[in-house]
């Protein structure tokens, strides 16, 4: 993290302190002019890398309470804009803070506006911290600090008018909810706690009367409390020094014993009230601050570099994480992947072991076995023709007038695709598609027979003879158990498939009838 | 705008730094996640195996049975003869003597190179050099008298083949009729037929 430097801005002079672990350390002081703000640059150029927190303690600080209507985004900040150049002649050091919304009849912002109405007087110093690129965080004051004091020493009143002691003059705020209303620096000797303390009471009684004048604090009102840091030896003075007031109501608090509960653990001496400010400041950082953005360029641009190196060391750390878990998952998986490897070499082993007295086989073991399913699916489709052409036979003596010409004798496993492409031979018919197996014949196997065969006591044009003399045959080899006839193809078929032409009194022809039939049995039937 | 364009220029090395950050995360990530994945990929093949070998183990008795089984059932077919190697040399003799036995007027032979068998139903692995089964196609042409001698030809030649012969077509056909008369004798049949000699891959015999 980058050093914290706060620059404690009074009329007269610049005091420089570094703040490390809660110690406010000493840097040194540059008074106002020439000589003192080349030494702060010479101071600025020492540590380009330190943030830089500006609080000037001087007494031109307005304060003023306006409501405006409630708008929102763009227009809210144009609005709030006009607002200030309207009120300030100088812009350069001006805030807006939002006291919240004002409900009934129309809605409105109350709007606190604040300024250093005399920035001349450390305008000096802001140049020089913007010649140097010094990355100034912001520029604060005692009054916006306040109510970050308050809550660092957990205080809860609801509204009170903080004083402090420091060395620019004695500064007095008043916080209403948690937010700085108003605060002003009077003149007061710290070296004499006498008359601090009556300064104190009289510049509190006018306080509250000028509140009440401007009506941010209700004529009748309960007594206002005062909260005032002094050392604890100064109480007494204090306490002498406020008499009976029933309109201020003091709570003194030692400032050592405060600097200690917010964490303060050492400051230089000679350091009064602003110590437990600037230590409050450091470690906080409220948000509302005056510097422009100008004026913070060079820490907007130490943000971006950080929030850059930030985001892409999270990104990698993130993604390390996400690695490491996943190789961890990994580490882990293969040690299961290994327990299983394990186990698979025991099972093997085991399985090798029963495997050795396995009867020895002539071939590898997987092959057997497909040579025992190849050669039992050959055995279903080998046969010889013997009994089939016997049967034939037989049923061709059965029908002495045929004579058979050719017989094709094959093997298929669909005898029905075999008896079509038969007959598309025949007719010549292309194209058409093979018929599929009949049902339950799949891995049946067929003995398919194609007989070609003429005809000899019938005259080739004596169609009905040559069918009855068909039908005949067809007849004979359906009695013959096993064997079935898919198709048989006679002239007569031929006449009924197209167009014919014929003499009817031509002289009967001496052409020999022909047909032929397919027939099919199941081998193993 | 909190910073100007000119900003921008100084943020190269930190945008830069960033970049080579978050794409070092990114590398760690995609190597952490092939990582797991390989190793996840191992643990499933891992399992896969080790259900395998268990599966196995498992049935060991019944695969035991099975090769038993299918030793029985390899006699069988040595029985048969499937499982022989090629006699071509044997079958050309066969065919020889047979004709020779038979009177048969004339046979002639065409023996193919072997291939694996591809009949169909059979199982897709029974072709190229995997084939356990190899057919040497022969290719008959036969003159015959009668039916009987071609019937009596294929009883002769699974006798004497030393070899399984499985008969895939045959086509018959009369060269003259019945009515053609006396004289001296003569072929009336002529058959065209195609027998397969199946022997046994011998590259697979360990």
């Amino acid at each position: 993290m980058a050093e914290k430097r706060l620059l404690y801005i009074t009329a007269k002079r610049l005091q420089a302190y570094s703040w490390k672990g809660g110690k406010l350390l000493d840097d040194g002081a540059f008074e106002s002019g020439d000589e003192g703000v080349t030494r702060f640059a010479h101071y600025l150029g020492s540590s380009r890398k330190a943030l830089y927190y500006a609080v000037p303690d001087v007494t031109e600080e307005d304060f003023f309470q306006e409501n405006i209507p409630f708008v929102g985004g763009k227009d809210r900040k144009t609005l709030l804009g006009r607002k200030i150049a309207q009120r300030y002649r100088d812009t350069s050091l001006a805030l807006a803070v939002s006291l919240g919304t004002q409900e009934g009849g129309r809605r409105e912002d109350r709007i606190l506006f604040s300024s250093f109405t005399n920035t001349q007087q450390f305008q000096p110093w802001l140049a020089a911290l913007r010649t140097n690129e010094a990355m100034l965080v912001g520029v604060y004051s005692l009054a916006l600090i306040a109510p970050l004091v308050a809550k660092r020493l957990k205080l809860t009143t609801p509204r009170y008018l903080m004083v402090s002691l420091q060395n620019g003059g004695m500064r007095q705020s008043y916080v209403e909810d948690g937010q700085i209303r108003f605060s002003r620096l009077g003149r007061a000797d710290p070296t004499d706690p006498r008359a601090a303390a009556e300064a104190c009471a009289a510049e509190s009684n006018r306080i509250l009367q000028y509140l009440i004048n401007l009506r941010i604090l209700p004529r009748e009102t309960t007594a206002l409390e005062v909260v005032a840091f002094a050392p604890a030896a100064h109480r007494e003075a204090y306490e002498s020094a406020w008499g009976d007031n029933p309109l201020l109501k003091l709570t003194l608090i030692d400032l050592e014993s405060a600097c200690r509960t917010a964490g303060l653990n050492s400051a230089p001496p000679e350091m009064l009230g602003e110590r437990l400010f600037l230590h409050v400041l450091a470690g906080t950082q409220p948000a509302v601050q005056f510097a422009s953005n100008a004026l913070r360029r060079f820490y907007h641009l130490w943000r971006a570099r950080f929030a850059l190196l930030a985001g892409g060391t999270a990104v990698f750390a993130f993604s390390l994480l996400l690695s490491g878990i996943r190789l961890m998952d990994v580490y882990r998986t293969n040690n299961e992947t290994e327990q299983d490897s394990k186990q698979e070499t025991s099972v093997t082993g085991e399985y090798n072991r029963l495997q050795a007295n396995f009867p020895k086989t002539p071939i590898p073991r997987e092959k057997l076995k497909s040579a025992v399913g190849t050669a039992n699916a050959l055995l279903r489709q080998t046969t010889f023709p013997d009994r089939f052409f016997s049967e034939i036979s037989q049923a061709l003596a059965a029908v002495p007038q045929i004579e058979f010409d050719k017989i094709d004798w094959e093997i298929s496993d669909n005898p029905r695709a075999r008896a079509t492409a038969e007959a598309s031979k025949t007719t010549a018919v292309a194209g058409e598609p093979s018929p599929a197996a009949a049902p339950g014949d799949a891995n049946r196997y067929f003995e398919v027979v194609v007989i070609s065969a003429h005809i000899n006591t019938v005259k080739s044009s004596d169609y009905r003879g040559i069918k009855a003399v068909v039908d005949r045959f067809v007849q004979v080899l359906r009695q013959r158990p096993g064997l079935e006839v898919i198709s048989a193809r006679t002239p007569f078929d031929a006449i009924t498939e197209k167009a014919i032409a014929g003499d009817a009194s031509e002289q009967e022809r001496d052409d020999v009838p022909q047909f032929s039939i397919t027939v099919s049995r199941r081998i193993g039937a | 705008m909190m910073l100007e364009r000119a900003d921008l220029k100084r943020l190269r090395i930190p945008l830069a730094l960033a970049l080579l950050l978050a794409g070092a995360g990114a590398a760690a990530l995609v190597f952490s996640e092939a990582r797991l994945a390989e190793a996840y990929q191992l643990k499933k093949d891992g399992h896969a195996r080790i259900e395998a070998a268990r599966i196995r183990l498992a049935k060991v008795s019944e695969e035991e049975l099975d090769i038993r089984n299918n030793l029985a059932e390899l006699r069988k077919f040595e029985d048969r003869r499937m499982t022989g190697p090629e006699k071509r040399l044997e079958w050309i003799e066969a065919i020889a003597a047979i004709r020779e036995k038979r009177r048969l007027f004339q046979v002639q032979y065409n023996l193919d190179p072997r291939r694996g068998v591809d009949y169909p139903g059979l199982a897709q692995e029974q072709s190229g050099a995997r084939a356990v089964f190899m057919a040497s196609r022969l290719k008959l042409e036969l003159a015959l008298l009668h039916e009987e001698d071609l019937l009596n030809f294929f009883s002769d030649l699974r006798t004497a083949g030393e070899s399984f012969a499985s008969l895939r077509s045959c086509s018959i056909s009369r060269t003259e009729t019945v009515f053609s008369g006396g004289g001296p004798m003569r072929p009336r049949l002529r058959a065209s037929c195609v027998v397969d000699m199946i022997t046994l891959n011998q590259e697979g015999k360990p």
